[in-house]
C-alpha cells in the first residue's frame, strides 16, 4: 500500500479512537496537558513503527499500548523531578461527572485505574488486559476485584461522611 | 448490569474535549505530513521523541504483541524445527510406554439450552410475551423458531480444567451443527470455544449487589470468552486476537456464576445467544444496551459444572531439577530503556554454565512444568536471563523466543491436547500439559530457541521430565 493510503488508514483509524486515548491517558495521568503530550508521542511512535505492525486488524490495540507506555514513562519522569503525592494531579476543570466516583478513582494506582478503564470502558477482555499490560491474567483480574472494592470502600466512606456533616 | 458496574461505566469519564481531539487530528496530520513511516521521521514534539532512534527503538508490543501473554487462553506451543535425535543420551524408559491418555476428570457437566419462547428470565420475569412486545415496539421482527431451533443442537463440552496457583481455568468447546456451520458465512465457524477463570486465591469472595442467595456467594463476573474458528484440536497456531473478531459475528455473552465454598464447587454460566443483526452495541447508554440485548435475545444456554475442587488442587508429586544449557545460541535480548521503550537486538550468546530451574508437578489433571532462570554464566546480564523467559508459544510464524513441546517415544504430543501457557514476563514460565502422569514415563522435555533473525529455532535443551511413582 502506499504512503497516500497508508497515511489515510493510519489517521482514520486513530482518529476514530479519539475517546479511547483520551480516557487510557486520562486514566493514567488525570491531567489534561499530559495527556496531550502523550498521545501526541503515542502517535508519533505508532507511526514510526508502522512497518512493523504485522496486522493492520491489531492498530488499536497496539496504539493503546502505545500510549500506555508512553503515559508510564512520562509518569516515571514526572516522579523522578516532583515528589511523590498520594494523589495524582487531577484535573477537575473538565467536569467530570460523578465528583465523588472520580475522587475515589484518584486513590487507585495508575494500573488499577487502566485495568478498570480498559475493562469497563475500552471492553477488554481480561485475558486482553493481561496482554496489554505485560502481567498475568490473574494480575488483572486481582486488580479489577482490589480496584472495585476500594472504590466502593471510599464511595461508602464519602457518603458516610457527607452524612456527618 | 450491576448499579455499581452501570456508574462505573457511565460516569468516571469526562466527555472527550475537543481540545483532545483537535491535538490528534493536528499530530495526525503532522507525522503523516512528514516522512515515510518507516523512515526516520524527525517531528519534535517532545523531548522524548526528539532522543529516539527508530531504527533500533520498537515497542515491546510490536515485538512481542503477538506472543501467548493471555494467561487464561488455552493455547498450544508452536511446533518448531523438527524432533531431534538425541543420541547418546541416557533416557528413563519404562518397559511399555503408556498410551497418552487425557488426564482424569474430575468434573462433571450439565447443559441446558433454553430457546426464547422457554425462557422465563429469574431475575426480572420477563418472559416471551414480554421479549416479543419489546420485539414488536423496537421494530424488530418476531422471533423465528425455525431460524433458532438448531440452538437446541448446540454442543457444548468443558474438556480440560486446571487450577494454578491463582485461578481456575476450564475450557469449554462450542461446537454448531456441521450442517449449519455454512449459515455462518463470513467465516467459517465449526469450533468454539471459551475459557472462564474464577480467582481461587481469595477465600472471601465479594458479594455482589444483586442476585445473592443465602448459601452461595457469588464471585465477580470474571470470566473471557473466546471463539475459534476451527476445531479444538487444530487450533494451536490460530491467534486469538485475530479470531476475536470472529465472537462477535456469532455469540454475544453474559455470565453469571455461583460458587459454592465447598469440596465440590458448582460453577453455573448462562450463555444469552443474542441475534447479532439485531444487536447494536455502538452506543454507550447502558439502558439502551439494556433493551437492545432484550431485543435480540434468541436463547440461553445453561452450564452447570460440579467440580471436584479437593481432587483438582491436589499435587501428587512434585520435582524439581536443574535442566544445564550449553552451546552458542543467537538471542534476542530485550532491555528496557530509561524512557519506557524497549531495545532488541539479537545477541549471540555462550550458553555453557546458564541453568534453568525445572519444576514438574502431576496432578490429577495434568503435568505443570515451571521453568526459570537459575544461576547466570559468567557474561550474562540480567536481562538476557528475562529475554529468554519470553516464549515464542502459538501464534503467528516467525516469532521469536522460547518454545517447548513434550515427546513420548518420539512422538510429539502437542497435538494430543490443547496445552496451556501461564508466564510471569521474565520471571519463569509455566506450562501445563493436560496428559496423565502415568503417561509421563519416557516423555522428554524439549526446549527450543528462536532469534528474531533466524529462521528456525535451535533446540537447545532436551530432557527427561522426572518419573513420577503413579499410584504409589
Amino acid at each position: 500500500m502506499n504512503k497516500a493510503r497508508t497515511d489515510a488508514w493510519f489517521s482514520r483509524e486513530i482518529e476514530s479512537m479519539s475517546d479511547t486515548l483520551f480516557r487510557v491517558a486520562f486514566s493514567i495521568l488525570r491531567n489534561f496537558a499530559d495527556c496531550e503530550d502523550a498521545v501526541q508521542s503515542a502517535i508519533l511512535k505508532a507511526y514510526q513503527n508502522l512497518d512493523t505492525l504485522k496486522e493492520r486488524a491489531y492498530l488499536r490495540t497496539w496504539a493503546v499500548r502505545i500510549l500506555k507506555n508512553e503515559c508510564f514513562a512520562l509518569l516515571k519522569k514526572q516522579r523522578t523531578v516532583v515528589p511523590l503525592s498520594d494523589q495524582p494531579d487531577v484535573d477537575y476543570e473538565m467536569e467530570v461527572p460523578d465528583l465523588d466516583l472520580n475522587r475515589a478513582f484518584d486513590t487507585l494506582s495508575p494500573e488499577e485505574r487502566l485495568t478498570i478503564t480498559l475493562y469497563y470502558y475500552e471492553g477488554y477482555k481480561t485475558a486482553e488486559i493481561a496482554k496489554l499490560t505485560d502481567v498475568s491474567d490473574s494480575t488483572v483480574r486481582n486488580r479489577l476485584s482490589r480496584a472495585r472494592a476500594a472504590l466502593k470502600e471510599q464511595l461508602t466512606k464519602r457518603s458516610v461522611f457527607d452524612e456527618a456533616l | 448490569m450491576k448499579p455499581f458496574d452501570r456508574r462505573l461505566q457511565k460516569d468516571l469519564f469526562p466527555k472527550t474535549p475537543a481540545a483532545f481531539r483537535q491535538t490528534v487530528r493536528q499530530t495526525l496530520t503532522n507525522v503523516c505530513d512528514s516522512a515515510d513511516p518507516a523512515e526516520d521521521t524527525v517531528v519534535r514534539f517532545s523531548a522524548v521523541e526528539s532522543r529516539r532512534q527508530p531504527a533500533q527503538k520498537k515497542s515491546l508490543f510490536t515485538r512481542i504483541g503477538t506472543v501467548a501473554v493471555a494467561a487464561v487462553l488455552v493455547v498450544s506451543l508452536l511446533a518448531v524445527g523438527t524432533i531431534a535425535v538425541l543420541a547418546g543420551r541416557e533416557k528413563k524408559t519404562p518397559a511399555a510406554i503408556p498410551t497418552v491418555k487425557a488426564p482424569e476428570p474430575v468434573w462433571s457437566q450439565k447443559t441446558e439450552v433454553i430457546l426464547l419462547p422457554d425462557y422465563t428470565d429469574p431475575g426480572t420475569g420477563e418472559n416471551y410475551e414480554t421479549f416479543a412486545a419489546l420485539r414488536e415496539a423496537n421494530g424488530v421482527p418476531a422471533y423465528s423458531e425455525e431460524a433458532f431451533s438448531w440452538l437446541k443442537e448446540l454442543e457444548c463440552e468443558t474438556v480440560s480444567m486446571d487450577l494454578d496457583i491463582h485461578s481456575l481455568d476450564y475450557v469449554t468447546v462450542f461446537t454448531i451443527p456441521e450442517a449449519l456451520r455454512s449459515t455462518f458465512a463470513a467465516s467459517p465457524i465449526n469450533g468454539d470455544a471459551y475459557t472462564v477463570v474464577i480467582e481461587a486465591d481469595e477465600p472471601r469472595l465479594i458479594l455482589d449487589d444483586t442476585e445473592v442467595m443465602a448459601d452461595e456467594p457469588n464471585v465477580e463476573d470474571l470470566c473471557s470468552l473466546y471463539f475459534y474458528n476451527d476445531t479444538f484440536a487444530n487450533r494451536k497456531d490460530k491467534d486469538p486476537w485475530e479470531l476475536k473478531t470472529v465472537q462477535s459475528q456469532v455469540f454475544q455473552y453474559e455470565f453469571m456464576e455461583r460458587v459454592k465454598q465447598s469440596r465440590t464447587l458448582t460453577v453455573k454460566m448462562t450463555y444469552r445467544v443474542y441475534d447479532r443483526a439485531y444487536l447494536d452495541q455502538t452506543g454507550d447508554d447502558a439502558d439502551a444496551l439494556a433493551l437492545n440485548k432484550k431485543c435480540a435475545l434468541v436463547g440461553v444456554v445453561k452450564e452447570t459444572l460440579e467440580i471436584d475442587l479437593e481432587k483438582l488442587i491436589k499435587i501428587d508429586a512434585e520435582y524439581r531439577q536443574k535442566l544445564t544449557l550449553s552451546g552458542t545460541h543467537t538471542l534476542t535480548v530485550m532491555k528496557e530503556e530509561e524512557d519506557g521503550s524497549y531495545t532488541y537486538s539479537d545477541k549471540e550468546l555462550d550458553f555453557d554454565g546458564l541453568e534453568l530451574d525445572e519444576t514438574v508437578q502431576y496432578r490429577p489433571t495434568g503435568l505443570h512444568v515451571t521453568l526459570s532462570v537459575g544461576d547466570l554464566p559468567e557474561g550474562w546480564e540480567e536481562h538476557y536471563g528475562t529475554s529468554l523467559l519470553y516464549p515464542s508459544a502459538m501464534v503467528a510464524e516467525n516469532m521469536y523466543g522460547l518454545s517447548a513441546k513434550l515427546v513420548f517415544d518420539g512422538r510429539d504430543a502437542t497435538s494430543v491436547e490443547a496445552w496451556r501457557l501461564e508466564f510471569t514476563p521474565g520471571k519463569e514460565i509455566t506450562i501445563m500439559f493436560p496428559v496423565a502422569a502415568e503417561s509421563a514415563y519416557g516423555a522428554e522435555l524439549h526446549l527450543y530457541l528462536k532469534a528474531e533473525g533466524d529462521t528456525d529455532a535451535q533446540e537447545i535443551c532436551c530432557a527427561a521430565l522426572p518419573v513420577p511413582e503413579v499410584g504409589g
